[in-house]
């Protein structure tokens, strides 16, 4: 498969659904945002040591939901492709909640404010966590602007649940990835 | 996706050097008209679109013939009852709910999911297909009975006699530029990379806020 096409060499591109939309459009700052996020996330698991296979395979899985979404962010809400996407539900949401819940059991209780930064892994969650709030930020609009008083579609709906799951996945996968190299939180002296 | 074994049944020249490869139909195999499976070879892999309907009794590829292809080879070489394995169904170029006026445009055995749209019951749109000479205009009578506009696009010169009174003597991209009305329609895109640079960055132009199917053929 080539990787150019040229199809979107004068500014546009187009979405899933067909359209021809400007790549500064509210959709297109949506899904690069999570693309962004997804990149990041990358980075965080390729940090993690070795022996972290359970963990790298859970940040994977994220990513793997992360393009699923990001498909329906490149769809109009309600076109016929939307048959071709995997349903987004709100189970992936729960799955972080199990997930956060497992690593906090092992984290010393948050006393204090944390710094971002500590072992690579830790600081570059914090950097994931800061994109997944932008890019939540940009959904919302996209909502807002797009989907106006007839408000979003249930899978918008878990998706912007997800999203908000995720940055508080990833502040305390940061903690994790800290407390796992002996490092502890980096603590604001403030 | 699933995966499926089919054996050839029947292989015959449509074009020079145009096959059309006829496989049993596999059985549980569910398709959408427009979409591709994926043929595991010896080492490679090699995609193409079913030109049949997904109710038929078989499945029907045509294939263009590649001097020195791999696929060409193993293809001519192949004898009836030979066993492929398949994978699919794969891809999301299909009909959509019209939203504006179809225009589908291919180029050489990109007409393929044409073919099956006309197949399958489409019944409305224009059709352009570019070839470089007249001989290689495939399923003409399937495409021109089904849809009311169909528009062979013929690159090179021709002799005009007995060939349909429409053909349009240029490129795809000529007919668009020319004798396309300005407006907003559905453009279907099937074949090469440039055809499909060329088209789009037109529609861009001209047919703004058309919606735009592509699949590439490369």
């Amino acid at each position: 498969m080539k990787i150019y096409t040229g199809t979107g060499d004068r500014g546009k591109t187009s979405l899933f659904s067909g359209e021809r939309v400007s790549k500064s459009s509210p959709r297109l700052e949506a899904y690069g945002d999570l693309d962004e996020l997804n990149s990041v996330i990358g980075a965080v698991a390729a940090a993690l040591d070795p022996g972290q296979s359970g963990l790298k395979d859970e940040i994977q899985a994220i990513q793997v939901q992360l393009l699923e979404s990001g498909a329906w962010l490149a769809t109009t809400p309600g076109a016929e492709s939307t048959r071709f996407l995997k349903p987004f539900t709100i189970d992936p949401a729960d799955t972080l909640e199990s997930a956060i819940d497992s690593m906090n059991a092992s984290l010393p209780e948050l006393k204090h404010f944390v710094l971002p930064g500590g072992h690579l892994s830790a600081s570059l969650a914090h950097i994931a966590r800061t994109v997944c709030r932008r890019t939540e930020r940009r959904a919302i609009e996209l909502v807002e602007r797009e989907d106006g008083e007839s408000g979003p579609t249930e899978t918008m709906k878990h998706i912007l649940v997800f999203l908000n799951r995720l940055s508080d996945y990833l502040f305390v996968l940061a903690r994790f990835c800290n407390h796992i190299q002996g490092q502890g939180d980096v603590q604001w002296g403030g | 996706m699933h995966r499926f074994s089919a054996s050839l049944v029947d292989r015959h020249w449509l074009a020079p050097s145009i096959l059309e490869l006829r496989l049993t139909r596999p059985e549980g195999l569910a398709f959408i008209p427009g979409q591709f499976l994926r043929f595991l070879m010896d080492g490679y892999e090699r995609d193409y679109t079913m030109v049949s309907t997904p109710d038929a009794e078989t499945v029907d590829f045509c294939i263009a013939m590649v001097d020195g292809g791999r696929f060409s080879s193993d293809i001519r070489n192949a004898g009836i009852d030979a066993t492929f394995q398949l994978t699919g169904p794969h891809g999301h170029f299909v009909f959509q709910c019209p939203a504006n006026p179809a225009v589908f445009v291919a180029t050489g055995t990109g007409v393929a999911p044409f073919v099956a749209f006309c197949r399958s019951g489409v019944d409305t749109g224009l059709l352009l297909h570019g070839v470089g000479t007249p001989d290689r205009l495939l399923y003409r009578d399937v495409l021109q009975s089904a849809l009311p506009d169909y528009v062979p696009c013929i690159s090179r010169p021709f002799e005009r006699r007995g060939h349909p009174d429409n053909a349009f003597a240029g490129r795809v991209t000529h007919f668009l530029a020319q004798r396309l009305k300005l407006g907003t329609y559905d453009f279907y895109l099937c074949g090469r990379g440039a055809m499909i640079r060329d088209v789009t960055a037109l529609i861009d132009e001209r047919f703004v806020d058309s919606r735009l199917f592509i699949e590439t053929y490369d």
